[in-house]
């Protein structure tokens, strides 16, 4: 969710980086470190994790940068991903019995803090809260608890206290009206 | 499942949260269909997109220079493999060589392949060998039986002593050939085979006292033929007698006489 400018220049950094330039890692470790270091926070609820789990990241980014293939995602969308799974992964190795538990505390305490990046990424933020916040909620909190928690249909399901094909029906249809509401905003940032 | 239900799983897989058994399920099917392949990088952009939902956050300075120091050093371990692959002494080969090395294994292969070929076809021809070699030496040995046989009926010295059906068996014939050497043949005919555990035995009856010869059968011709050899005292007093007994024979006879030669 990037201008096309700054889509190619990080689809540079990473040929860069699969070459073995320390420079370009560091360029790349720049363009992504907040909003990446964000989102490990608001999953693993801790800063030192966060940290730990970011180093990770982009070791791993360091050698395997030769994987990514641009004809296949954004450079944005393959780093959240990997950040995000090597979240998951470390959260779920943290304890999966209190997972489901405290999910519902750091949704609350994420939901009401705000954002302090660049204007460019405060409007990106701005549009994908936009979009968020039109879904129903009983559409948005499955997405939510499966994508910050880590939490499968199933769990979400006993979460909630909702038959698991209700879960499975409101979850499609949150990813498809998040598409939609996303679709004309990725046209103008390359998304 | 359907296409259809692998597509609708798309959405939830990018937000990773399918259940074990839809995961498997699609992961399979995804090795086979390009379509949904493509269709779910779309939602794995769409689910990336949530993570913007999140305030940024600045990790602390230090998290920067242990990313660069690590990897400095994994290059500096790198350096280090490669100097020792290096050392390895492997001689480092031009791409003609190279070509050379391939082609000679190529060679190899198929040498190897056609040297198996042969092994397996040695191993056959002497597998045949042996059968064709036994089978003569069995055709030999028949054929070696069959002139004796012939040589005893037709000898110019030899004596043939013709055995007729008694009442118990009044279609019944045999001729009992013999040589000066005590070699002897007995051709019969019209005996049915005896049954399971039977068999006809020859006697040879020298001055009223049978002495036990051969056991021999029928086929289901009704016809036999038999080798012995003639016991001591046999003249031309002698009788012979055939008599149906165990199959193991007997020492006298048990049974009434079937054909016996003229006195």
């Amino acid at each position: 969710m990037q201008p096309d400018s700054a889509q190619t220049a990080d689809v540079k950094l990473l040929k860069a980086v699969a070459r073995g330039d320390e420079q370009a890692l560091a360029e790349l470790y720049d363009n992504y470190r907040v909003i990446l270091f964000g989102l490990l926070v608001r999953i693993l609820n801790s800063r030192e994790e966060a940290e730990d789990v970011l180093q990770e990241v982009f070791l791993q980014v360091w050698r395997r940068a030769r994987d990514f293939d641009e004809t296949r995602g954004k450079p944005f969308t393959w780093l959240v991903t990997l950040a995000r799974s090597r979240a998951i992964d470390r959260l779920r190795s943290l304890g999966a019995r209190d997972r489901v538990a405290q999910a519902s505390t750091r949704e609350a305490s994420e939901e009401v803090s705000d954002a302090a990046a660049d204007t460019f990424r405060s409007e990106q933020r701005a549009l994908v809260t936009s979009a968020l916040s039109q879904l129903p909620e009983e559409q948005k909190r499955p997405l939510v608890l499966a994508y910050f928690d880590g939490l499968t249909q199933s769990e979400i399901s006993a979460k909630l206290g909702a038959p698991l094909g209700t879960v499975k029906t409101r979850m499609r249809a949150g990813m498809l009206k998040l598409r939609e509401q996303l679709t004309g905003q990725n046209e103008s940032f390359g998304f | 499942m359907v296409h259809d239900d692998y597509k609708q799983m798309l959405p939830v897989r990018a937000l990773s949260a399918l259940d074990a058994a839809d995961s498997v399920a699609l992961n399979e099917h995804l090795l086979v269909c390009a379509e949904c392949r493509r269709e779910l990088e779309t939602w794995e952009a769409t689910a990336a997109s949530i993570s913007l939902s999140v305030t940024p956050m600045e990790p602390s300075a230090t998290v920067r220079e242990r990313i660069l120091q690590q990897i400095r050093e994994e290059g500096r371990s790198r350096a280090a493999e490669d100097t020792d692959a290096r050392v390895v002494p492997f001689v480092s080969r031009s791409p003609a060589m190279s070509y050379g090395l391939i082609a000679a294994g190529i060679v190899c292969t198929l040498l190897i392949g056609w040297i198996a070929l042969l092994a397996r076809q040695n191993r056959i021809a002497r597998t045949e060998v042996a059968r064709l070699t036994e089978h003569t030496k069995r055709i030999e040995a028949q054929l070696t039986r069959e002139h004796e046989i012939v040589s005893i009926l037709t000898g110019p010295e030899s004596k043939r002593t013709p055995l007729s059906g008694t009442t118990s068996a009044p279609g019944a014939y045999a001729m009992l050939a013999y040589n000066q050497k005590g070699q002897a043949v007995l051709l019969a005919e019209g005996l049915p085979a005896a049954p399971a555990g039977k068999g006809y035995q020859l006697w040879f009856i020298i001055a009223n006292k049978p002495v036990p010869g051969q056991v021999f059968n029928t086929d289901s011709s009704g016809k036999g033929t038999m080798r012995d050899q003639m016991p001591g005292g046999v003249d031309d007093k002698a009788v012979f007698a055939i008599t149906m007994e165990n199959s193991t024979g007997a020492q006298s006879p048990t049974t009434p006489i079937l054909l016996r030669s003229e006195l």
